[in-house]
């Protein structure tokens, strides 16, 4: 048994908590990516700069998130700490972002 | 009010109620038959409990249309309805010849599917009930020898042990719940209790000193606090299984120093005060806690005060 | 999920702000379009993205970070994932289980194990009816 499965074993977790706040902050993520593609279409962002402005945005909802549901103890509600909730969901989100992003960069400039 | 509402009144009260409780709920029998039937698991579970309720406090016209309902929907062949059948049958026998015959109903229903699960427990409630309490700790095992892993079985085999103080097979019935669920921290409060009565009535004739007893009585307390935060059971046993280990100038080998028992004495009624007067006071954090456990908590609180 | 009163306000506001920023946007390229058509000399250069006017971008900026705040602490519910705390919290009644309001949650804690000491498959119903045939009872006599 190593270090780690001990520690499990003397503090327990509560898998149905960890995943349903996994899920909560993936929702949350989608969400926000929705909402940056809105704003980099309306800017009339293009190619790396646009992605730029993807990855500091989600930077920014990570934040928010370890600010405001969690109390700033991102410990408490995920394994992995503050880098779970930044990571969490980057790929799927950038779904997301494109969407929204061409649609509003098109809707925006005729 | 709406079917989760009803609901949720019903989950939360425990499966013993108190009786002012009970009545509330029964009293919610009329409206929510008059609910449309929706076929969803809440309406089911929403029923089930009804029906407890309503057997306990001798609606037993209501508790028949529920039945009905229940039997109509899931066939009366389902091992569930069948217990729940079982259980009406038994709330309104009126005398022992009719007990005795729902007993033989069970002992059939047995005979031809061992693995009825629901009616062998319902056998055993009533072999206990009617003070056969060895056919119903005999039926216990044979039910735990053909599914080991119900831990519900175990704790109330080590109920059955402890009512008749045998107290080191009631420990070993609780050990076994601890090898299902690990984390069940009120199991480990049990048996910091049973060791604890076991050391106050006398080492119970077992190899076993008072003072080891007491010890292990200390850590199972331990362990249920370290699983379970402010955990008011827990630090209750603490505080009063160190006062006892500091009482005790019994010679013998302690395994936990005495610094460290007065330590934990401290530590356990640091925490009891801050439960006791912030749960008068009525803060948020505490206001959930129990209010009968946290008198008990305030009186062992008393009583330590006095003593010193 | 219960969104509290600030994050629904915020939340209006900023959207409000979003969609004027989304129109100023538009207005402005199909401004700066039409401008272009009409003076053909300019017709070589062809317009940049990046041109929108600094008080356009901001409001956009602004109008996003604010609704992403009134998003985010509008009450999303996390649970403790250690086992210490989270049963902490049920034991002392600071959360509610699931399946449960909070009304009818009140006053009743309910742990993680209870089911291990209720034991609803051992119910003992005569014993339980009887009790409350007694306390039935005792109530009228008082």
């Amino acid at each position: 048994m190593n270090a780690e499965e001990r520690d499990l074993q003397i503090h327990p977790i509560v898998p149905e908590n960890v995943v349903a706040n996994s899920k909560t902050i993936v929702d949350l993520h989608s969400l926000s990516s929705s909402l940056l593609g809105i704003a980099a279409g309306v800017l009339g962002l293009e190619s790396y700069s646009g992605f730029l402005f993807y990855l500091l945005g989600t930077l920014f909802v990570s934040f928010l998130i370890i600010t405001f549901p969690m109390g700033g103890k991102p410990n408490v509600y995920v394994r992995g700490g503050w880098k779970d909730v930044a990571l969490a969901d980057v790929t799927g989100g950038v779904m997301g972002y494109v969407l929204t992003w061409t649609l509003f960069f098109g809707l925006v400039r005729v | 009010m709406s079917l989760t509402s009803y609901l949720s009144r019903f989950v939360a009260a425990s499966t013993h109620p108190s009786p002012a409780e009970s009545l509330s709920l029964s009293q919610l029998a009329p409206s929510i038959l008059n609910l449309t039937i929706s076929d969803t698991p809440e309406q089911w579970s929403l029923y089930e409990s009804l029906l407890l309720s309503a057997l306990r406090t001798g609606d037993d016209t209501s508790a028949r249309l529920v039945l009905q309902r229940l039997s109509d929907r899931f066939g009366n062949s389902n091992a569930r309805i069948m217990a729940l059948q079982g259980m009406y049958d038994e709330a309104i026998a009126t005398n022992h010849a009719q007990l005795e015959q729902v007993l033989k109903n069970y002992d059939d229903v047995i005979k031809d599917d061992p693995t009825n699960v629901p009616i062998a427990k319902r056998r055993i409630t009533l072999l206990h009930h009617l003070n056969k309490k060895p056919e119903a700790i005999a039926a216990l095992t044979a039910l735990l020898d053909l599914n080991p892993t119900d831990a519900e079985a175990w704790a109330q085999l080590a109920q059955y042990y402890f009512e008749i103080a045998m107290y080191s097979q009631a420990i070993y019935c609780l050990e076994e719940v601890l090898l299902i669920l690990p984390n069940a921290y009120n199991v480990h409060a049990r048996l910091g209790e049973i060791n604890y009565i076991v050391a106050d009535s006398g080492g119970g004739g077992g190899k076993e000193s008072i003072l080891e007893r007491l010890e292990a009585s200390l850590r199972w307390y331990l362990r249920s606090v370290e699983l379970c935060d402010g955990y008011l059971r827990g630090y209750y046993g603490i505080k009063m299984v160190t006062a006892k280990l500091m009482q005790t100038k019994a010679s013998g080998q302690r395994t936990i120093a005495e610094e460290k028992v007065n330590k934990l004495n401290s530590v356990a009624t640091v925490h009891l005060n801050d439960i006791v007067s912030g749960h008068e006071k009525g803060k948020k954090e505490f206001v959930g806690y129990d209010s009968v456990e946290v008198a008990a908590a305030k009186e062992l609180l008393a009583a330590d005060d006095s003593s010193t | 999920m219960s969104r509290s009163a600030p994050s629904k306000v915020l939340i209006a506001f900023s959207s409000i702000l979003l969609a004027h920023a989304c129109y100023s946007a538009h207005e402005h390229s199909l401004l700066s379009t039409v401008l272009q058509s009409a003076t053909p000399s300019a017709a070589g250069t062809p317009t940049t993205g990046s041109s929108l006017p600094l008080d356009i971008t901001l409001e956009t900026l602004v109008s996003v970070a604010l609704l992403l705040v009134g998003i985010v602490s509008s009450g999303w519910e996390l649970k403790p994932i250690s086992l210490r705390k989270y049963a902490g919290l049920l034991e002392s009644g600071q959360i509610v289980p699931d399946g449960m309001d909070a009304k009818s949650a009140k006053g009743k804690k309910k742990g993680l194990f209870d089911g291990l000491e209720e034991r609803p498959g051992f119910l003992d119903i005569r014993k339980q009816r009887k009790e409350f045939a007694d306390w039935i009872k005792q109530q009228d006599d008082s």
